[in-house]
């Protein structure tokens, strides 16, 4: 671990844990070396610019990239070798729904739920329906939706498996209200059963609402972290446009 | 492993059934290409057991391309290959699955053109019909087990429809030609098929064991 890591680390040992992660795309380094612990049933918000690194550190936490320098923990087991289960523990929510449109609300629910091994299928997806309120849609191909309809979906999809690790990639991005609504619903309640959250967000007064903390990425490593319990939005807005440099 | 194998088979035939594209696509250019060589070539009985074969097997293999390339296709709607990405199974079982799917899609438009093959060219199909069936299998199995990788390697590419032939085809040559000539020996040409069976039972079982091993690094981002 490196001696900057370990300044950061809280005094018990985070659930999430990014050690030194360096990602370069060719010529392009996206992350360098960075470091970064989030602590059980945080609410961590990360910002920054675009290029900044925000959702390449996502898309590695939540294993979509495999190729990088450096470690990701997750629960103390390390990402590149992490069975099954350490994996299902994390769920990924971003502007895109990853849902088939060929496929009926159901069908898509049960694909995911198949794959994630949920017991009692049939009575978990009734459940997650219910719950983004689509019952009178679940015989619907996904095409037929509005784009608020499969973002609920969507939210259905990543909860399915009951991720005790919420990853969020501008997950307001195209939501209507209504959507917007459960969402922000569905983060309080993770939130109050200690859920651990990591959102990727460009909008500073939402990512603020729910966080503990917030971070700052700039040129691919952490430029600032601030407690959203000891700092007010106002203060950090005007740091935020000082690290940004207007 | 088993789970996302049959999972990934059940999603992908529900969609195909649903829509239909890559059975349609696939099956009316095969039908278009027997149609034009039977009208193009007045071939003897003879001369269709020993060419139909080829006939056969161009058609089978373009018509395959534009089925294969709607594989990874449905995937790219939605970045639903990043839920692919996402979920915690071996990502071989995933290969598995899609290849699988590919190469029962591919089978079934197989199957139903064979009847028209034999009334276009008047070839008794049923003298031979068991070890033909075995052939095709073979066959569809090589083509599509590599044609599943390159789809995928395709997914992220700007030139995807373009890049499955280029790369397939000649990678296939090998199970095309012992394809073809093993359906002539099923068509009532008179030669020995041995050698050819066995190449197809090779190719068979290396390019789905290195495909089944690659899948992984491909699928990443």
């Amino acid at each position: 671990m490196s001696d900057k890591m370990s300044d950061k680390m809280p005094a018990d040992a985070p659930l999430l844990l990014a050690r030194d992660l360096t990602k370069t795309f060719g010529r392009f380094t996206a992350l360098r070396s960075l470091s970064l612990a989030v602590p059980e049933g945080e609410f961590l918000t990360i910002v920054g610019r675009n290029g900044a690194g925000k959702t390449t550190f996502l898309k590695i936490v939540s294993s979509i990239v495999r190729s990088y320098t450096g470690d990701v923990l997750l629960g103390g087991r390390n990402l590149k070798d992490a069975d099954e289960d350490t994996r299902r523990k994390i769920g990924f929510v971003s502007h895109e729904s990853l849902l088939y449109k060929d496929l009926t609300v159901r069908d898509n629910l049960s694909y995911y739920a198949r794959m994630y091994g949920v017991p009692d299928r049939d009575r978990k997806i009734d459940e997650m329906i219910r719950r983004v309120g689509l019952d009178a849609k679940s015989s619907v191909l996904v095409s037929a939706l509005s784009r608020g309809m499969k973002q609920r979906l969507s939210l259905a999809r990543a909860f399915i498996h009951e991720p005790s690790v919420l990853l969020l990639d501008e997950p307001f991005t195209g939501l209507d209200e209504r959507a917007s609504g459960i969402l922000e619903e569905v983060l309080a309640e993770f939130k109050r059963s200690r859920g651990t959250v990591i959102m990727v967000t460009h909008d500073i007064d939402r990512g603020w609402t729910h966080a503990d903390r917030v971070v700052v990425f700039e040129r691919g490593t952490v430029a600032k972290e601030i407690s959203a319990r000891e700092t007010s939005l106002g203060a950090f807005k005007d740091e935020y446009r000082r690290i940004l440099g207007n | 492993m088993w789970r996302a194998i049959t999972t990934i088979l059940w999603k992908d035939l529900k969609i195909e059934l649903q829509t239909k594209e890559a059975f349609s696509a696939s099956f009316v250019f095969s039908l278009m290409v027997l149609v034009i060589f039977n009208f193009t070539l007045d071939l003897t009985t003879e001369e269709a057991m020993k060419m139909g074969a080829g006939f056969l097997w161009i058609a089978f293999a373009f018509g395959g391309v534009l089925a294969l390339n709607r594989s990874f296709a449905l995937e790219r709607d939605e970045n639903c290959v990043q839920g692919l990405q996402l979920i915690p199974v071996d990502r071989g079982g995933i290969y598995l699955g899609k290849c699988i799917a590919n190469t029962i899609s591919m089978l079934i438009t197989e199957i139903i053109l064979l009847p028209l093959f034999a009334v276009f060219f008047n070839i008794d199909i049923t003298e031979r019909l068991p070890y033909l069936l075995a052939v095709l299998v073979l066959g569809t199995v090589g083509f599509s087990s590599v044609g599943t990788l390159i789809s995928a390697m395709a997914v992220h590419t700007r030139m995807r429809e373009v890049i499955l032939p280029i790369l397939l085809l000649p990678i296939t040559v090998p199970v095309l030609i012992a394809a073809v000539e093993a359906t002539a020996y099923a068509l009532g040409a008179d030669t020995d098929p041995s050698f050819w069976m066995r190449l197809l039972v090779i190719y068979d079982v290396i390019f789905v064991t290195v495909s089944f091993l690659t899948f992984g690094h491909i699928l990443q981002e």
